[in-house]
């Protein structure tokens, strides 16, 4: 059987599409397609595609990490501000606290971040000055 | 109705597109997902542009790339620094602007990387504008025909293949044929003339200590502080060597849009073509005729389309050319030489044979020639070399027959001596271009035979006291003559009669 690749773009939009509409076997599926095709390798790759795919349909997946704890108030401001820059209708967050931040916040969502943190000006600085 | 505000509704649309455009502080990120061969393949960054730039953050250190291939699930991007620092998973940055160089006055008399950084050791170069590496070439309405003389210095080049301000001139031939020295030359000619003409010269894969020993001499005759040199040696990486010219365009670019004259020297653009070439087929490009890609023939047109000479609406500045190719046992009709020839606007072919004769600089007068320049040829030369060139090839093609036997006609007879005068005295030593008066004087001394009892061999002893004499006896007429008016015949006849009176001294 000949077979042709499919590429991550496409795949990644079929299973935000199957998903959202609520097909549970979606992922055994696409888990069966790579195993076949030998393309194991891109799972990390495919996964990200997948979460674009889910934010260019109304749903994001944002990771937020700052250097210390937030405040429910924080969290519910960081929401709404993830809404309003992705413009979409669900923003499902993951909070986690890294120390090496430093300080100020890092939000990624797919294909787009926000560092505002103490640890990026700073190796700003040292780029600029090399 | 209620009053309507033109300057609101264009304030409120303006607000509308900003608010629309903000992402809000969110910037666009993609991962590096391999790297290798100073190309790296990135996830993500769906936004990105073709030639957009690209920061690669690396750890404490950032990489700069531009994009080059854009696929459905990744991008090609080409890095400009050292890719041992980049690794995969690294995190990648769009900068949302294209590459820009630094331009204006304040690279004069520097040497720089093809990203205007300095490569000679001076203080840092802080410029007022910058300049778009890859820009449109100006259009039609924009230009004006080639009208005004870009002297070389170079008798041989300005009597039988003049060159114009705005012209694009390939300089071709095999390795260690002086064709570099033909550059250099006419960078030395505009300082010497005083024309004004700034000078960039574009050193693509060549040997630095070449580069440094450029600079050495390019000071030693004061031509440096009109000149921006961009180099790149054969340890750059492709990326640089790709970028060179188009840098330096855009360096060159600067003085023509403010109405000046600006000289580009790219040497050479074979080796662009080959470093073109490694990166299309690292970006998996594929390859066809000499393994080079499809576009090649663009590579080479977008650049030199860029030289022009611009129109009185837009200050009537010029950027001209002075492509070097190098040809492999005098191939000119391989692919890049085919291709540059076809861009370009007329050609000095250089033969290694006349290299090798003692002929310098070993001009072909049958396969060279400039399409445009003779509009731009100054007067005065052209007053006297009108014959110059077909006289030349007649005799290169009668000297190759008259070999087989020395049963020959008067006529023919004549013919060779007169062109073998003709070819020695249009020998030139490198780093001493001549005046306009200069070669006027010479090429009118040889027309007229006033040299004809000169051994060939003391050709170049009687110019010299020709020209000598004329300087000192006739300083007022030879100042008036470098003007590059038509000489009247006075001129002509006591250049004549100089002549005659220096040659007796050399006669048999």
């Amino acid at each position: 059987m000949t077979s042709f690749r499919i590429s991550r773009r496409k795949l990644a939009d079929f299973y935000a599409d199957q998903l959202l509409a609520g097909k549970k076997d979606v992922a055994t599926q696409l888990a069966a397609y790579l195993i076949e095709t030998n393309r194991l390798r891109e799972v990390e790759l495919i996964t990200r595609d997948i979460e674009a795919a889910l934010a260019t349909r109304g749903v994001v997946v944002a990771d937020v990490a700052t250097a210390h704890e937030l405040t429910p108030a924080t969290k519910d401001a960081i929401e709404t501000y993830l809404k309003r820059a992705t413009r979409a209708s669900s923003v499902q967050m993951k909070v986690s606290v890294e120390t090496d931040l430093l300080g100020g916040l890092r939000l990624k969502v797919p294909g787009s971040e926000m560092d505002a943190t103490l640890q990026r000006k700073i190796m700003k600085l040292r780029a600029a000055k090399v | 109705m209620a009053d309507i505000s033109v300057t609101e509704l264009s304030k409120g649309l303006r607000d509308a597109i900003a608010n629309l455009e903000s992402n809000d502080g969110l910037e666009n990120v993609g991962i590096v997902v391999r790297v290798g061969d100073g190309v790296a393949w990135i996830h993500g960054l769906r936004s990105a542009g073709y030639s957009e730039m690209l920061e690669i953050e690396s750890g404490d250190t950032v990489v700069e790339a531009f994009v080059l291939n854009l696929m459905e699930d990744e991008i090609g991007a080409v890095l400009l620094g050292s890719e041992v620092k980049v690794a995969a998973g690294d995190k990648v940055r769009l900068k949302g602007r294209i590459l820009e160089v630094p331009v204006g006055p304040e690279l004069l008399g520097r040497v720089v990387d093809p990203l205007g950084r300095p490569l000679d050791g001076g203080p840092a170069i802080k410029t007022k504008q910058m300049g778009l590496v890859e820009r449109e070439a100006i259009g039609v309405m924009g230009r004006k025909s080639v009208h005004e003389p870009l002297m070389t210095g170079i008798m041989s080049i300005d009597a039988m293949f003049p060159i114009g301000r705005g012209q694009r001139e390939l300089i071709i031939g095999d390795r260690q044929t002086g064709k570099t020295a033909i550059a250099i030359d006419t960078m030395i000619n505009q300082a010497r003339q005083k024309t004004g003409v700034i000078n960039v010269y574009v050193a693509i894969g060549q040997k630095l200590s070449k580069v440094a020993r450029l600079v050495e001499r390019l000071k030693e005759e004061g031509v440096m502080e009109q000149t921006i040199i961009v180099a790149t040696g054969p340890s750059d990486s492709a990326s640089l060597l790709y970028l060179a010219p188009y840098a330096a365009t855009a360096m060159g670019e600067y003085f023509r849009d403010n109405s000046q004259h600006a000289l580009m020297i790219y040497d050479d653009l074979t080796k662009h073509a080959v470093a073109y070439r490694q990166m299309s087929l690292l970006l998996r490009r594929p390859p066809g005729r000499e393994a080079f890609p499809g576009d090649v023939f663009y590579l080479h047109s977008r650049l030199l389309e860029r030289s022009a000479k611009l129109s009185d609406e837009l200050g009537a500045g010029s950027l001209t050319a002075l492509p070097i190719i190098e040809t492999q046992a005098g191939d000119i009709s391989a692919y890049i030489p085919t291709n540059v020839i076809s861009i370009t606007d007329g050609q000095i072919f250089l033969e290694t044979d006349l290299f090798y004769q003692g002929i310098r600089p070993a001009i072909s007068a049958g396969l060279s020639v400039s399409r445009v320049g003779g509009a731009a040829q100054t007067k005065a030369v052209k007053s006297v070399s009108s014959h110059l060139k077909l006289g030349l090839s007649q005799f290169r093609e009668l000297a190759s027959f008259a070999q087989f036997g020395s049963d020959l006609d008067e006529a023919t007879k004549k013919q060779i001596d007169n062109g073998q005068r003709l070819t020695e005295l249009l020998k030139q030593p490198q780093y001493q271009p001549a005046g306009i008066w200069e070669q006027v004087a010479s090429i009118h001394a040889v027309s007229v035979e006033a040299f004809k009892d000169v051994p060939v061999r003391n050709i170049k002893d009687a110019q010299t006291a020709l020209l000598t004499k004329l300087w000192t006896d006739h300083k007022k007429d030879m100042q008036v003559l470098n003007k590059g008016d038509k000489p009247d015949e006075k001129v002509l006849i006591l250049i004549e009669k100089t002549a005659k009176s220096a040659a007796k001294g050399f006669g048999e």
